[in-house]
């Protein structure tokens, strides 16, 4: 009895769902899908039509532009215009050529500007030097004239004193001469002084015997010790 | 377990066709743009799928208005883009033989309409949503062990293969997510959400299972949310009105979107 039921109330459940599949799927299914790629193909179509119109009209604005020989063919018009044409080629070939060279000038002007500059640079680096090294010279140059004069003086200074040992030298020559002459003078002095006392010893020995010679004739009135003392006082003297 | 794979594949491959057109006061160019038809996974967002719709509309507004957001209009009304699509498509239009298929859907790029939907203009946003409803699902279902146990990579699979529409790739993990662990078998409570006519939502902790240990049903469930009307009501999901004596365990397996939750609209 409860399989029964169960088989009622699931087939009428499939039931319903296959008929909703019927009528609101398969009838649509079919023709949706071709509505759908003739809508693509439709799509597709028109993107196609516009492309192709694009072109058309590109070859019309060629062909336009382009001089149509009427039927009478003017050959002679075509060619001068071919002739022109390809002066025209050759000169836009010109022209993008020196175009290009224009820009490889430009190029080359900003290098050597570039390089200039550099050169600037460095010139005035070394104008800066020499500027140094011209005020380090004058400066040496004032120290040797200074070291020059000082020389002069020196030499001045010695000259003069050679002069004055050259003086000094004569004025030692001349006392040493009269040194050795006064030495000599001296000499012949000692001599004679020493000639002198032995005349005088003489004298004084003669004078002794005078005198002895004198008391032992003479009176004998005068005390002994006068006539002694008298003439010891001779002798010595 | 989760061993439907009939039911689930069904639920799956529902998409839904949305023809989107540019609100015409916003049209800069002389020329009036196509429309633009999409099928929709209904169990996608709305952000994600329409990246195309972005970039077919946005050669006709203006320049300087086209770096605005984009939002969407139904009927009047902005789009609530953090909810599923198919859950949108059940509240807004509903089911019956004639939906007005085509859904018609308005793009708009200017006066983005801040007060009343979230501002999702990135897929990081809508993952970070969607992960935090999952997550939420499975505290409901297991206490949130299965998700906090999976890794960065399972995280990742779930929502590229919900991105990329990838079944078993999402089912891989999502399986995980729908199994019953331990003795029991079913889950604590069932993560359901259900959405009056304006969009507004109520949720309730619900069991599958009765006191007495029986099973309970989606009549069970309209018995405890709205025990004075319960018999009038009926329940939208999935664009179909699943039988009353569905088990709630079952629905909550096989019915649920991708977040997890079952999403239920009162009609």
């Amino acid at each position: 009895m409860a399989k029964l039921e169960e088989t009622n109330w699931r087939k009428c459940i499939i039931e319903q769902i296959q008929d909703r599949n019927r009528n609101q799927t398969r009838y649509f299914h079919d023709i949706i899908t071709q509505n759908n790629r003739l809508f693509e193909n439709a799509n597709a179509l028109r993107s196609e039509n516009l492309q192709l119109s694009i072109q058309n009209e590109k070859l019309k604005a060629d062909t336009g532009s382009q001089p149509i020989s009427n039927a009478s063919g003017d050959s002679k018009l075509t060619e001068r215009i071919q002739f022109l044409e390809q002066k025209v080629l050759v000169q836009q070939e010109e022209l993008t050529e020196l175009h290009r060279r224009k820009g490889e000038n430009a190029q080359q002007i900003i290098d050597l500007n570039v390089k200039l500059q550099e050169r600037e640079k460095v010139l005035a680096l070394k104008e800066t030097s020499l500027e140094e090294a011209l005020s380090s010279n004058s400066v040496l140059k004032v120290e040797i004239r200074m070291h020059e004069s000082n020389m002069k003086e020196m030499e001045n200074l010695t000259q003069m004193l050679r002069d004055e040992h050259q003086a000094l030298q004569l004025a030692f020559n001349l006392l040493e001469d009269k040194l050795r002459k006064v030495q000599v003078t001296l000499d012949e002095n000692r001599q004679l002084v020493e000639r002198l006392i032995s005349y005088k010893a003489k004298d004084a020995q003669k004078m002794n015997e005078d005198n002895d010679n004198f008391l032992n004739r003479a009176p004998k009135q005068h005390s002994a010790l006068t006539l002694s003392t008298f003439g010891l006082f001779r002798y010595v003297s | 377990m989760a061993n439907d794979r009939e039911i689930l594949r069904e639920i799956w491959e529902g998409k839904i066709p949305v023809r989107f057109t540019l609100y015409p006061d916003e049209v800069y160019e002389l020329q009036q743009p196509d429309e633009f038809y999409l099928m929709v996974p209904r169990l996608s967002y709305f952000p994600l799928v329409i990246d195309k719709v972005k970039k077919h509309f946005i050669r006709y507004v203006s320049n300087d208005k086209n770096d605005q957001e984009m939002w969407l209009e139904y009927d009047g009304q902005p789009v609530k883009w953090h909810f599923p699509i198919g859950l949108l498509f059940d509240l807004l239009v509903g089911t019956g033989p004639d939906l007005g298929l085509p859904w018609h859907i308005v793009v708009h790029f200017e006066k983005f309409p801040e007060t009343q939907i979230f501002r999702l203009n990135s897929k990081d946003l809508v993952e970070a949503h969607f992960m935090a409803c999952l997550k939420e699902a499975d505290v409901l279902k297991h206490r949130g062990q299965i998700v906090s146990s999976m890794q960065k990579k399972d995280h990742n699979q779930l929502w590229s293969g919900l991105q990329n529409d990838k079944f078993d790739q999402f089912w891989a993990v999502n399986r995980k997510l729908m199994e019953v662990s331990g003795e029991v078998d079913h889950f604590k409570y069932i993560p359901f959400r259900i959405y009056d006519i304006e969009g507004f939502y109520k949720q309730k902790l619900v069991k599958p299972v009765s006191d007495e240990g029986q099973r309970k049903t989606l009549n069970d469930l309209l018995m405890e949310m709205y025990p004075k009307r319960a018999t009038s009501v009926k329940v939208l999901t999935h664009g179909m009105f699943p039988p009353l004596n569905t088990p709630l365990q079952w629905m909550s397996e096989h019915l649920s979107y991708p977040d997890n939750f079952l999403h239920l609209c009162l009609v």
